[in-house]
């Protein structure tokens, strides 16, 4: 009994550090939301809902928001809407082209955030089309396409192929065998990589302030303005907010599809 | 005591007991053969014993010594795992001498044993091969060498020839018999393939549902199954359903046949007559249809296998398969009625 | 499949071809545009002219080339390589073993925290830097904490230094390796680590004498995750840093949008690409299969 008690000791303290060290940043901005007061303190002297009530009924917070969340569900479905095509291509004919555009579309999310932020300021500053909303939107599609492309590949190479001769040796057309075995095999993949792209999408900073900046404040770019100019407590709320956001999607996901598996688990799990 | 000494193993996971209260003794240097279907809990047992596994209950013991809380680094009981568990980073020479450097034998030595048990294994001069250029049968002989290069107390394999066809499981079978028999090394196998167990052991464990359901050799268990599990695993058991009169006699049908004996005294009422396909014989209509212990049954279907035919037949309490030689059948088809002699001595009665 | 090609081959792949070229126009365009696009303007901008007024004219010069090998940038890519290094072997140091525990735990803990670093690695770079501000500033619970059990003599800020830098790029990039790291950790064969300990491999020789070599390639690529990731760092090293701990990202952010000097930070950016994709090819290299030696 010893030897494992010991082992798994260990392991429990290890990742009870590790669950330690990434909630408290969480459970900080979360707990000084609820201050009462404006100083920024943690514990939070006295709960309140003050901030959160400023938070919704400030225009300026809510137009935030509202672009905010525009970009992120417009990139999303664009980047998986590029994508989608490009990996249905490697994974169907096994193509140079096809392959050559996945390498492609999956580079740009190697490159630094701030690369590609001056990428794309002096690509919408050429063709003249400044501070628009669709900038953000298109940009973000570019960047994290590779999440798209890298999640739609795990799926595709999840379908079995014996299964899609089997459907055609039943009878069934091109398009009878996408409905029948590719479509219910990848609408989880393509769930995840929404939902991804879009989280990715809403917290993003960088690209969105070069891009449009000075005319569209997302989210985070106020967060960030705010930041440097005096602490206001309404942004901790807008922490909260990206916060449960973030959980809700991905704890959505956990419910309706193997998340294991989704974040490329390939050995089946029991239990 | 001089060998190995399970005493009262469990082991439970969550929601099911793998191994239920297993008791054995194998002897230095014997050749034993854990059998059973998959689940059955022999994997568990090979893995307990390696130390791969803590018991629930129960304890393992080596020459007297109780090792049950000693990890399996310091048992150092080399191990054939079923999916040979060959390092790829490591070269075939590397993957041999692996546990000679772990006791920090110097190169020469290393050398010197690697190239020995290459050629035990008839792979002389594969030291410098990757792992991923040999073939099936090749990394099966690498992960046998590799452990036996610790020469260990105690040899485990578990199913190891599981992936290899056919005629390369043979061959490897052989090859392993011969040289455990050089090697005086106690060796444990675990197998689902009763034929391999059969050629393999001086004694077979068959287990099934966690337990130890016959201990014995080869031979015996085959001819004298304690159980109807035991007699169902290992080879062909025809199964009647009889009722049992007294020690020596039971009703089938209307029939009363002697039989051998009864396996369990224990057993009364309704119980099963177990008997092999090849000792159930035709009987001769000119001597001996009034023999007590033939009887008819109906046949349902006739196997042509060339020097033997299958007969398969309808009789009362079940079906009844039999093998008979060409030369016996006298061409009776699906739909007639044979006769046939169930033997006393090889008529066993088995608990229901 | 190949015997089915076989049977009507040309029309077949013809048809094929045609279906392929329908779907992937779309996507081609898009790459073409956003992809391709911005990458050739970037190299085309590190050569242009700058200009007060207008920011660039186009031109062909290596003005900015030039401007990279001086010394104070030179210092700044020193600086920027060490904190990489230190962020990397920190986080892996972290991530391998968490990653591994996590692959091992039951279905539902494995759910539970892959949800929860999902979580975490969704939250904007912004979100994080604020919190950790919160967390260490002189009225912080950590501060009081210290102050409490009297490791710190007086409350002060435990910012902006290198170690607040470097905690907070780890916790940026530790869920990213972590999921990165997991299809990897999850493939492992258990077996093999077992099979070293019926050698007689004790489990810290085990670690590093099957596991870690086992998985050589997704760490090499973890790593370099992460120095990519560290070495253009932007937000964390500007808030929580001094000047003399401010990484590539910062000092091209500043080139682009204080100083107006698009081509200079076009340059920056184009050098920063280069020792990336070199980087890659080194990792690839590290990472490439052992067993196809001779």
């Amino acid at each position: 009994m010893s030897r494992n008690l010991i082992s798994t000791g260990a392991q429990r303290l290890f990742m009870g550090l590790v669950a330690a060290f990434i909630a408290t940043p969480l459970v900080v901005v979360a707990g000084v939301s609820f201050n009462a007061t404006r100083r920024m303190s943690f514990p939070p002297r006295a709960f309140s809902l003050t901030w959160y009530r400023e938070f919704f009924t400030d225009a300026d917070w809510m137009a935030s928001l509202r672009a905010t969340l525009t970009i992120s569900a417009c990139a999303a479905l664009l980047a998986v809407i590029v994508a989608l095509p490009i990996a249905y291509a490697v994974w169907r004919y096994r193509s140079k082209v096809s392959q050559a555009m996945a390498g492609v579309g999956a580079s740009l999310f190697l490159l630094p955030g701030v690369v590609v932020a001056v990428m794309f300021s002096a690509l919408w500053g050429v063709t003249g089309h400044i501070g628009r909303i669709e900038n953000v939107i298109v940009s973000h599609a570019a960047v994290f396409l590779g999440i798209p492309l890298s999640l739609l590949a795990v799926g595709f190479e999840s379908i079995d192929r014996g299964l899609l001769e089997a459907a055609r040796t039943m009878g069934a057309g091109e398009t009878d065998a996408f409905r029948m075995v590719v479509r219910p095999a990848m609408t989880p993949y393509i769930v995840c990589a929404l939902a991804y792209v879009f989280v990715l999408s809403m917290n993003e900073y960088l690209i969105a302030y070069m891009v449009a900046g000075f005319t569209i404040q997302t989210l985070p770019i106020r967060i960030f303005t705010n930041m440097r100019a005096g602490y206001e407590p309404t942004m901790c709320v807008a922490a909260v907010l990206f916060m449960v956001v973030g959980f809700c999607v991905f704890g959505a996901l956990a419910a309706i599809g193997d998340l294991p598996r989704l974040m490329g688990r390939q050995r089946p799990l029991h239990d | 005591m001089f060998g190995l000494e399970l005493d009262r193993l469990s082991k439970q996971y969550p929601g099911h007991l793998a191994v239920d209260d297993v008791s054995l003794s194998i002897p230095h240097g014997q050749f034993v053969c854990f059998l059973g279907p998959s689940g059955c809990g022999k994997t568990t047992l090979m893995r307990m014993i390696a130390g791969l596994e803590e018991p629930t209950s129960g304890t393992i013991s080596l020459n007297g010594r109780d090792i049950t809380q000693e990890p399996p680094n310091v048992r150092k009981f080399g191990m054939v795992f079923q999916s040979l568990a060959l390092f790829p980073h490591l070269s075939v020479g590397e993957n041999i001498a692996f546990s000679l450097r772990l006791q920090g034998r110097d190169a020469r030595v290393r050398r010197e044993r690697v190239a020995e048990l290459l050629k035990l294994v008839r792979l002389p001069g594969f030291e410098k091969r990757a792992i991923s250029e040999l073939s099936g049968g090749q990394r099966q002989r690498v992960a046998i060498a590799r452990a036996l290069a610790q020469e260990p107390q105690e040899y485990l394999l578990d199913e190891p020839f599981s992936a290899l066809d056919a005629k390369l499981r043979e061959e490897m079978q052989a090859e392993l018999r011969q040289l455990q028999a050089e090697l005086k090394i106690t060796t444990i196998l675990v197998t689902h393939d009763q034929r391999e167990a059969m050629t393999l052991a001086d004694s077979i464990v068959v287990m099934g549902d966690g337990r130890i359901q016959q201990q014995g050799a080869p031979a015996d268990i085959y001819r004298a199954p304690a159980n109807r599990f035991v007699a169902n695993f290992v080879g062909l058991s025809n199964l009647l359903s009889v009722e049992v009169l007294d020690h020596q006699t039971v009703q089938l049908g209307a029939r009363v046949l002697k039989v051998a004996s009864v396996a369990d005294p224990r057993t009364a009422g309704q119980a099963m007559l177990s008997i092999r396909p090849e000792n159930v014989r035709l009987a001769d209509p000119a001597t001996g249809l009034e023999d007590d212990n033939v009887i008819a049954g109906r046949v349902t279907s006739v196997r042509d296998m060339g020097s033997n035919l299958e007969v398969i037949l309808e009789c009362d309490g079940g079906r009844l398969l039999t093998v008979v030689h060409a030369r016996d059948w006298r061409g009776a088809g699906a739909g007639d009625v044979a006769h046939i002699w169930l033997p006393q001595d090889y008529c066993r009665v088995l608990a229901a | 499949m190949a015997s089915l090609g076989a049977v009507a081959a040309p029309s077949r792949s013809r048809r094929e071809s045609v279906a392929q070229a329908i779907i992937l126009s779309g996507p081609a365009i898009f790459l073409a545009a956003f992809c391709i696009m911005p990458l050739v303007l970037l190299v085309l901008l590190s050569v242009a002219h700058h200009d007060e007024g207008t920011l660039w004219a186009p031109a062909f010069e290596l003005t900015q080339y030039r401007q990279l090998a001086e010394p104070t940038f030179l210092r700044v890519i020193g600086f920027s390589l060490f904190l990489a290094a230190t962020s990397a072997v920190a986080t892996l140091t972290i991530a391998f073993p968490a990653a591994y525990f996590i692959s091992r735990m039951r279905r539902r803990a494995q759910v539970a925290w892959l949800v929860f670093i999902l979580g975490a690695l969704s939250l904007s770079e912004v979100l994080i830097v604020f919190a950790v501000q919160v967390l260490l500033s002189t009225s912080g619970v950590l501060v009081k904490t210290l102050v409490d059990l009297g490791v710190m003599a007086s409350a002060h800020s435990l910012y902006p230094n290198f170690g607040a830098v470097l905690t907070c790029l780890v916790y940026l990039v530790l869920p990213y390796v972590v999921l990165f790291l997991y299809p990897a950790v999850s493939r492992l064969d258990e077996e093999m680590p077992q099979a070293a300990a019926t050698m007689g491999a004790s489990p810290i020789r085990t670690f590093f004498l099957v596991t870690m070599p086992l998985m050589r390639g997704p760490l090499v690529s973890a790593a370099a995750l992460v120095v990519i990731f560290t070495i253009s760092s932007y937000l964390t090293p500007l808030v929580l840093g001094r000047p003399e701990t401010w990484t590539v990202g910062v000092h091209l952010s500043n080139t682009a949008m204080e100083a107006g000097d698009v081509p200079l930070a076009a340059a920056q950016a184009v050098l920063l690409v280069a020792a990336i994709i070199g980087l890659l090819a080194l990792v690839r290299w590290i990472g490439r299969d052992r067993s196809a030696r001779a």
